[in-house]
Order: structure tokens, then sequence, then C-alpha cells
């Protein structure tokens, strides 16, 4: 089995996530550190009490600490898993920065912590909305968008999921207006509007984008030691992690690309989506059904994949 | 179409869209927390009905169960016909 891993990105937050984990005392050591790098009480944040889940702020370094966590255990426990390759949907990027060496955890938490503030300053400028289109005629759909554009209306493609389903996000009136035009020319099977205020990697984040490459400028990384595929060029790092971590606030993500690469140039034919959520999975399934894939957002699942790494081998 | 047709065509579906074993799907599995799927996940599964049966199924979140999903598009296929 050749492995991609894949660590889901923002909006796969589920109250209770990661605590589940806490027995474990490398997860314990790991959360512990990720809240004294990124100055919050990270445990409290799972626990999502008093709705701090909702905010774009506490989520970021809460997703990337359970997801480093749950990556050093997988290294601990499974120390021969074959790892061909990376990719982390936007945040999960993040993920992939430390899971592949190229940072350790302190910068890794303080950077995302900051990349978190940055984005939710340029969330609370404008009112943003989403958009995601499944099944959509791409071409004739960036056609629509292009000309909204000229119009000097904020809306833009902002992912490239799969082949099934992109989203569109901006400005809320110019979502709105794009997404009827997509629904009157029948450009889509389907339009569902999504209830995210933060029309993340649009122009929309050109301020956080700036206060990144600041933020960036003098962060050391080391060569990452397993491929990690970019979002923003759907190649993999190569010595550019500064420049790509700041230009990708403002640019669409393609993570369809991402797997394609994975397929055919890191020869992965299975993935291990480490998150709360299974959406990853269901876009890799989409892109191409060869792949097996499983998933670990729970403890229960963690076990479950370690028990059958071992059954399978010799 | 019977219930049952329509709940055999859910539980291909449901297997080629999420990655589960048709036993998993009856008509009380409740799809977000039984299934771990997303509300674009149900909608993924609709599409695929939409598709297969020709029909156009304009559904909301208020879907919950796989039994209300099998209703709705059953009551849509009448209504359509």
């Amino acid at each position: 089995m050749s492995y991609g891993i894949l660590f889901s990105g923002q909006g796969a937050q589920k109250a209770g996530m990661g605590l589940d984990f806490l027995s474990d005392a490398l997860f314990k050591d790991t959360i512990k550190k990720a809240s004294l790098a990124s100055h919050q009480d990270l445990v409290a944040i799972f626990k999502d009490k008093k709705g701090e889940l909702n905010k774009t702020i506490n989520v970021q370094p809460a997703l990337v600490a359970f997801e480093i966590g749950i990556f050093r255990m997988l290294k601990r426990d499974c120390p021969n898993l074959n790892i061909n390759g990376m990719v982390g949907l936007s945040l999960g990027e993040y993920s992939a920065m430390y899971a592949s060496n190229s940072l350790d955890l302190e910068n890794t938490l303080s950077l995302v912590s900051d990349r978190a503030r940055y984005m939710q300053e340029d969330a609370d400028q404008i009112e943003n909305g989403m958009a995601a289109i499944l099944k959509p005629k791409l071409n004739d759909l960036e056609a629509v968008i292009q000309d909204l554009q000229k119009q000097s209306k904020r809306v833009y493609i902002a992912n490239y999921n799969s082949p099934k389903q992109v989203v569109i996000a901006g400005e809320k009136s110019s979502v709105a207006l794009a997404a009827k035009q997509i629904k009157d020319n029948d450009l889509a099977q389907r339009i569902i509007t999504l209830k995210v205020n933060g029309a993340f990697h649009t122009p929309l984040f050109d301020h956080a984008k700036a206060k990144m490459t600041k933020r960036l400028a003098n962060m050391k990384f080391q060569e990452n030691k397993v491929p990690v595929i970019s979002n923003t060029t759907a190649m993999p790092f190569s010595g550019n992690w500064r420049e790509i971590m700041a230009k990708q606030l403002a640019v669409p993500t393609h993570f369809g690309s991402c797997i394609q690469y994975l397929v055919e140039h890191e020869q992965i034919n299975q993935t291990l989506e480490i998150g709360p959520g299974k959406t990853l999975s269901s876009f890799a399934r989409q892109i191409d059904r060869r792949l097996k894939c499983s998933h670990i957002g729970n403890y229960a699942e963690y076990q479950a994949f370690v028990e059958e790494e071992y059954g399978t081998k010799e | 179409m019977t219930k049952e047709e329509i709940l055999k065509d859910v539980q291909e579906i449901a297997q080629d869209e999420l990655d589960v074993a048709p036993k998993k799907i009856t008509l009380t599995t409740n799809i977000k927390e039984d299934l771990d799927a997303d509300s674009l996940d149900l909608f993924e599964i609709l599409n695929e009905l939409e598709d297969k049966y020709n029909l156009d199924l304009d559904a909301d979140e208020s879907i919950q169960t796989i039994g209300q999903l099998v209703d709705f598009v059953q009551a849509e296929m009448d209504k359509q016909k």
C-alpha cells in the first residue's frame, strides 16, 4: 500500500473533537505544546462549550494541533507506514508542513495562530458569501464569473475541489448574483449557499496575504522529506513554502489536481484522511474511484486503522 | 417503484459516494450521524438519484434519515410522472 495522507481544512471541525485522544500521552503532549505556541487553551476549544469552534481564530490552531497530534501517534505506532505523498486542504497544508518535517511544532502553530488572526481581520471587513456548485459546466461557469468581475463584482472561484464540485466566494451580494446566473443558465446541477463567513482564497484576503508575507519573511523551512502537493500550484513544494503559504490565502485551491498528482506522480493507491470529517475522502473518490480511502477522526477509528495496518503486515 | 427498490438504489449510490457498506444503510439510518456525511454529501446523493430517475429533486436539509430520503424520492416520482 502506498499512502497519500490528506489533512482536513477549516469546516471539518466538530465539537468534542480530540477529547477521546487525550488519554494518549503523546497526543496530550502535542496539545500542550500547541496550546503554548498558539497562546490558546486548545482543550477548551475542542470542548466548544461556548461556541469557540465558530470562530476562525480558534478553529485554525485547534484543527492543526489535532491533526499533528494524530500524525505523531501514527509515526510512533506505524513507523513503517509507506507514505508517498501528502496534501492538506488550505489550513491542512500547515499540518502537512509539520508532518513532512519542513517546520517544527512550535513554529507551525505560531504561524497558524497568526494566520487565523489575519484572516479573521479580513473576514470582519465585509459581508462574505460562499456557494458550493455541484456538477458544474466549468468553462461556462468560469465565463460567468469573469463577466461579473468585469462589471466590478467581487466574486471568484475559490476552491476547485473535484470534477464534481467547485466553490465560489466573495462579497455576499455578488455571490448571490453569480449563483442566480448559474442557476438561470443551467450551468450546474445544484447550487448550495454555505453558511460560512469567509471568502477564503479570494482577493478579499489580500490584506491577510500581505501580513502573512511579512510574517513568513524570516521563517526558515527545512527541505521536506515527503512530497507535499501545494493547493496553489498543484505541484510539490520545493523550497518555496514562504512564498506559497502567503499567496495561498488569496488564490484558489486546486485540491482535485493535487490528488491527481499524487496518483500519477507519487503512485499512491490509498488515502488516509486525518481530520474530524470525511470530506477529502469523498473528493479523492470522485477523482479516482480506484483509491481506497481510510479516515481517522476519532480514537476508535485510530485504533481500527493501526490494527488493520499490523494485521496486513507479514 | 417500491420503497425497497429505491432503497436498493440509494444503498448502491451511498456505497459509491460515501464508501459505506450497503448493509449499514437502512430506512432508520441517520445520514449525517450514522454515515458521517455532511450536507454536501446528501446533495451528491440527490444528484445521482436525479440522474438515475430523471427527476428534479429540489430538497432542503430537512431530510435526515435514509427513510425520509426514500419517501421524498417516491413522492417526487409520483408527482413528476
